[in-house]
């Protein structure tokens, strides 16, 4: 990361892969791509405002290992995970995980576990190896670091290396009394939050509250249209909530509360974040008709479970049928509400040379995968692979072909026109797929229908894989 | 008199705007010389010719049957949506007339190959004839979809007048297209489909590549002397097109009693 200024351009941080090359902070930038050379390491300009943009979101990705979470200066996050450990099996496994999923993220993190926040920070930044810190041992851990562990200004650690007190060991020896009137209050505040003599409190990043919208009624009713109108009046306002911010749901869940039982939930996904009442109405109204309503429901709460950014949308753009991204979600969307997510599907191709797993299924609702899409085979293939080959009758000049004559489905016909073979393998990292090698003809009939038969080479036997229907 | 012309002027006006919405804005005829890859927004049907190969089938791609005619199914998805603009997406109802990935993909040319066909489908499962219907339908009514191919198979009269009606009043303003697959045994069966083509391989040996005979069997306000009636069509394995290779002059007896031959009922 480098950092233009007074006229030259200069190394701000290096990853650890670039500082094995010699790449050091302050280094001028054309030294170190010169250094780096083609290594792979590419530099990126300093931007502070979106390094604080991705601390923040990874700082909310690591709200899965405490709900405290707060940012540390500029590249690093504290986590509170008092009562925590106790769900992962120890802090131990909370710090291989946290490590794992941040090496996941294609990150590379020093991680700390200690009694107090200041003592962690300083371990996790400047200790020679970081790892947990049991209770009371704050001391040996933060003695053999230097003094800008403790997070003190760095005027405050110059002076205290001019007087020969490079340690924080060697400060923890000074008489705490002499150290305000030379170097301020902080340094001793510093050193006692990191002894846990004094108490830290750190600013955790809050995520964005869920849109929701709730009414409780006067009484228990069982009036199914009732709560249909209370349902749509809440699903106008949640809408006019999320306009507000810019959002869209794209899960919601409304949940009936019922007198005396527990309360009936339903849940709706969709495809594309969609605030337009009368969709989201489309998707919920259906389950709510089927809903059991007990002795009467007392109140009718719906929230945003997942939501999505949603721009303003300009009244009466038009799109030619079946183009727009808002009409097409929300069809997909109607059409899973009854035939469930994996009613909607979009092909997706595989990169695999068997004609069977050259394809997989995805729902559609689920965003199209990024990335580079796979290659297709270039040659022929039927317009209909059957689910699984049937098995046929062949009278063939050779063993291997050309076919004469096909017996299939009670049919038989003599064969007119034979091209091939078409010799597919199967793949021999895949034990589980136990697959013979197989030769492949397209063969044409008599009464000019075309079918894809193979020839399982081990054993002989013949197969219709496919028709060009 | 002038009022009265004018009123006979109307009429007639009203009368051909009925006609051509029944007919289609592209359905061949004697005068367009349009082919069966053409036709116009409406609900059409397309009838898997009779094949010894499909009857004995259990599985849901013959539906005891015949195949659904995929391929031409194909050559007249891609031109309808090509019609329509880049991002019409298509949506094939019901495993029986789901093609196979690369019968979507177009290679216009020896380099590269075009798959917006392929992105831009959607498949819905659907588990039965009620299902598939109530897809079509609701895909027919709201704007999302510009082609709509489903598995037709069992469909009665009044089912086939609910898709014609939704095709013609959708969210689309009247523009939504329906094809539907219907197996050979239900030829005769009642519709309200705008057309219904027959589709059957092409015997010509010539070739090496796979072509179908199609038939238009019926369309309404059309009398079955009239126009064009056969034609045939051929996949290129080279590019993937379907295309109409040519345009069968001679016109064959009545349509009910050559089919009723073919199938053996």
């Amino acid at each position: 990361m480098s950092r233009e200024g007074g006229g030259r351009e200069s190394v701000v941080d290096a990853c650890a892969l670039a500082q094995r090359a010699g790449v050091r902070p302050g280094m001028p930038a054309g030294e170190a791509r010169a250094a780096l050379g083609s290594s792979g390491v590419r530099t990126i300009p300093d931007d502070p405002e979106a390094l604080a943009g991705v601390l923040l979101r990874l700082a909310v990705f690591m709200q899965r290992f405490s709900p405290v979470v707060a940012i540390d200066s500029r590249d690093g996050l504290l986590l509170d995970i008092t009562g925590c450990a106790r769900l992962f099996g120890g802090e131990d496994r909370i710090l291989a995980r946290a490590g794992r999923a941040l090496r996941r993220l294609g990150l590379a993190s020093r991680i700390a576990i200690a009694p107090t926040f200041a003592c962690a920070q300083g371990v996790a930044r400047y200790a020679r190896s970081a790892g947990i810190v049991a209770e009371g041992g704050q001391r040996d851990a933060l003695a053999p670091l230097p003094i800008a562990a403790l997070g003190v200004d760095e005027q405050i650690a110059a002076g205290l290396g001019e007087v020969g007190v490079d340690r924080i060991g060697q400060l923890m020896a000074l008489p705490r009394s002499s150290l305000p009137a030379r170097f301020g209050e902080e340094l001793l505040w510093r050193l006692d939050c990191a002894m846990g003599d004094a108490i830290e409190t750190i600013e955790p990043v809050r995520s964005e509250p869920s849109p929701e919208a709730e009414m409780i009624f006067d009484g228990p009713t069982t009036r199914t249209d009732a709560i249909a109108a209370a349902v749509r009046t809440l699903l106008d306002r949640l809408a006019g909530a999320m306009r507000a911010r810019g959002l869209g749901a794209r899960r919601l869940r409304l949940t009936l509360l019922r007198v005396g039982v527990s309360p009936f939930q339903i849940e709706a996904s969709f495809g594309r974040p969609s605030r337009d009442p009368v969709h989201l109405w489309s998707i919920l109204g259906p389950s709510l008709e089927r809903a059991h309503l007990g002795h009467g429901v007392e109140g009718v709460r719906i929230v945003a479970e997942r939501f999505g950014r949603l721009g303003h949308e300009q009244a009466g753009e038009s799109h030619a049928i079946g183009e727009d991204p808002k009409a097409v979600a929300e069809l997909v969307d109607t059409l899973c509400a009854r035939l469930g997510r994996h009613g909607v599907l979009r092909i997706l191709p595989a990169e695999s040379h068997l004609p069977e797993r050259a394809a997989r299924l995805a729902p559609a609702a689920d965003a199209p995968p990024r990335g580079p899409v796979a290659a297709m085979a270039d040659a022929l293939r039927p317009t209909l692979l059957l689910d699984r080959p049937e098995p046929a009758a062949v009278v063939s000049l050779t063993p291997d072909g050309p076919v004469m004559h096909v017996s299939w489905r009670g049919g038989s016909a003599r064969v007119t026109a034979c091209s091939g073979p078409e010799r597919i393998s199967p793949v021999w990292w895949d034990a589980k797929a136990r697959a013979e090698t197989r030769d492949y003809f397209r063969v044409r009939d008599g009464s000019g229908r075309w079918l894809w038969l193979c020839r399982a080479v081990e054993s002989g036997r013949w197969f219709v894989h496919g028709v060009w229907a | 008199m002038p009022k009265a012309l004018s009123i006979h002027d109307d009429r007639l006006a009203r009368a051909r705007a009925v006609l051509s919405r029944v007919h289609g804005g592209g359905v061949p005829g004697r005068s367009s010389g349009a082919g069966p890859l053409e036709v116009g927004p409406g609900l059409h049907e397309w009838i898997g010719g009779g094949s010894a190969w499909g009857e004995g089938g259990t599985e849901p791609s013959s539906a005891g049957g015949g195949f659904a005619p995929i391929g031409v199914l194909i050559g007249v998805a891609r031109a309808r949506a090509g019609a329509l603009g880049a991002d019409a997406r298509v949506l094939w109802i019901g495993r029986r007339v789901w093609p196979t990935p690369a019968a979507l993909v177009h290679r216009p040319g020896r380099c590269g190959e075009d798959r917006s066909l392929l992105e831009r489908s959607l498949f819905v499962d659907a588990h039965n004839a009620g299902e598939a219907l109530w897809a079509a339908d609701t895909a027919l009514r709201s704007c999302g979809a510009g082609v709509i191919v489903a598995d037709g198979s069992g469909l009665d009269m009044a089912s086939t007048r609910r898709l014609q009606l939704a095709a013609e009043a959708s969210g689309s303003g009247g523009a939504g297209v329906c094809l539907l697959a219907r197996p050979s045994r239900e030829i005769r069966s009642l519709s309200a489909a705008a057309t219904r083509w027959l589709v059957e391989p092409d015997r010509s040996d010539e070739e090496d590549r796979p072509g179908w005979a199609v038939r238009l069997l019926r369309r309404k306000g059309l009398r079955p002397e009239e126009g064009h009636t056969r034609w045939v069509v051929r996949s290129c394995h080279a590019t993937g097109d379907v295309r109409v290779v040519a345009v069968t002059a001679d016109r064959p007896g009545p349509p009910a009693r050559q089919c009723r031959a073919r199938t053996g009922s």
